[in-house]
Order: C-alpha cells, then structure tokens, then sequence
C-alpha cells in the first residue's frame, strides 16, 4: 500500500493485488467479539446512562464502516504500471483505492478495531509484541497476525499521508 | 493605592475557564493503554477535536507518560458526543463528573 495520488478531495493509494484481498478478507468476516468497555470509571450512573445511550451505536458504526470499506475495495480501479526499484524497472499491477477524508478516517477506525479483537483474543499483553516463542502451531497465531498486519496497514496511512 | 495590593494575573485557560462557568462540568478523560499507537492517538486528537499536531501530541504524550489526560471539559451532552466519537476509534476514554 503506498500513496499514488492526492488531490483535493481525496487521496488514491496503490494496493498490491494481495493487499486488495487481503483487506476484503479482513473486512468481510465477522469481527472477534469486543469486551464491553467502561464509559465512566467513577460513576455507576453515568456508566449506565452512557452505556445505554451507545449500546447499539458501536456496533452499528463499525458495520456500516466495514461494510462500506468492502464496497470501497470491490470498486477499486486496476492499475498497471511501471515502476523503479533499485535493480531496475519493474511492472507492478494492483489496485487504486480512493480515499475521501471521511472514508480514510473508517479505514483507520476499521484496522484499529481488528488490532484491538485481536489484542483482547490474546489476553491484553502488556506490551503487545510478538513473543519469540510462538510455536507454530499455536492457536494464537492468527491472532498475533491480525495485530501486526493491521499495525503495518495503519502505519503506512498515517505516516504517507500525514508526513510533513 | 495605599492599603491595595496587586495580585498575580493567574494563567488560566480562557476558553476552558468560559466554558466551565457556563455550565457545570464534565470531563473526558483518555487513557492509557498498551496498544493504540502513539501517531494513531495524535491523529485521533486532532480529528476529533480539531487540534493542532503540537497540542494532539501533548495530550497524547500526557496519556503515555502520566496514564491519562483530560481532553475535555463540558456539559454532560458534549461530553458525552466525544465519549462516543472517541470510542469509535477505539480509544480508551471515559465520562467523569468534574470534582
């Protein structure tokens, strides 16, 4: 994934053919289930009152996200271009994914909702990082790969986009 | 003027001091916790509440380093509308009566 364009509406990022379906991957199945998060740490009242208040609204927002980054991903234009690398020129295809600000903000929301299920699935470690070791056939695998390819999507939105 | 004597002009927060006369208060506070990244939290700060990336990274730092930082001071509703914006992004944030 890397920035192909901006303009001033929105912006264009290139997505290899493998993140394209990775991403739909991510977003069509069905989230890990979320701990129910406190909403006032001093007040049972206003934890009620609030929590009522939202129940319902999150989860209905994170569908709509995800089910509109899905729609975002199967409208994506294919692209085939020619780019340098160190060795020399290389063909590259994939996909360009337009972003309006709106949109960009669900797609941040969407792959930080996947880190936190997956942080949770794998009892909140403190800190999160992959513990060396893992054994492969661990069940928590999948789990620790759904923090880290989130965590890189993320990054590279934030740190192309909003580099200075 | 003998008998009078001249107070230090104390630094507040006008806009936060206007705010809290107006209306008697809530806070939000974000919290910190081991997983949101330090430049999600940033950006989150200033999409949210429109801030500059100078004052989104200080409050992100003061959650990092302190284990919490009030964002906002308002009524009961706003207070509430940023609760809700801020979890939808995932951030740990919570209502709480001023003291």
């Amino acid at each position: 994934m890397r920035l192909h364009q901006r303009d001033d509406e929105a912006t264009s990022w290139f997505l290899a053919s493998g993140e394209r379906n990775l991403l739909l991957t991510l977003f069509s199945r069905p989230t890990e289930p979320r701990r129910r998060v406190r909403l006032s740490r001093t007040s049972e009242a206003l934890e009620e009152q609030c929590h009522s208040d939202l129940a319902g609204e999150l989860e209905t927002h994170r569908a709509e996200v995800r089910s509109r980054l899905v729609m975002l991903l199967g409208v994506a234009s294919p692209i085939q271009m020619t780019i340098q690398t160190p060795t020399g020129p290389r063909d590259d295809s994939g996909w360009i994914l337009r972003l309006t600000p709106e949109d960009r903000e669900f797609l941040l929301q969407a792959l930080n909702e996947l880190r936190l299920g997956a942080w949770e699935q794998l009892g909140r470690p403190d800190p999160p990082e992959l513990p060396d070791n893992l054994a492969p056939t661990s069940p928590d695998i999948l789990h620790w790969w759904n923090l880290e390819i989130s965590s890189r999507f993320q990054g590279r939105l934030l740190s192309e986009e909003f580099a200075e | 003027m003998p008998g009078t004597i001249e107070l230090p002009t104390p630094e507040v927060d006008v806009e936060q001091d206007t705010q809290k006369i107006r209306e008697p208060g809530y806070v939000v506070i974000v919290w910190d916790d081991p997983v949101n990244l330090m430049p999600y939290v940033t950006h989150v700060f200033q999409q949210v509440f429109g801030w500059g990336r100078e004052r989104a990274q200080r409050h992100m730092l003061e959650v990092h380093e302190q284990g919490r930082s009030v964002v906002v001071r308002d009524s009961f509703e706003k207070a509430e509308y940023y609760v809700h914006a801020l979890q939808k992004y995932s951030l740990t944030a919570t209502l709480e009566p001023e003291s």
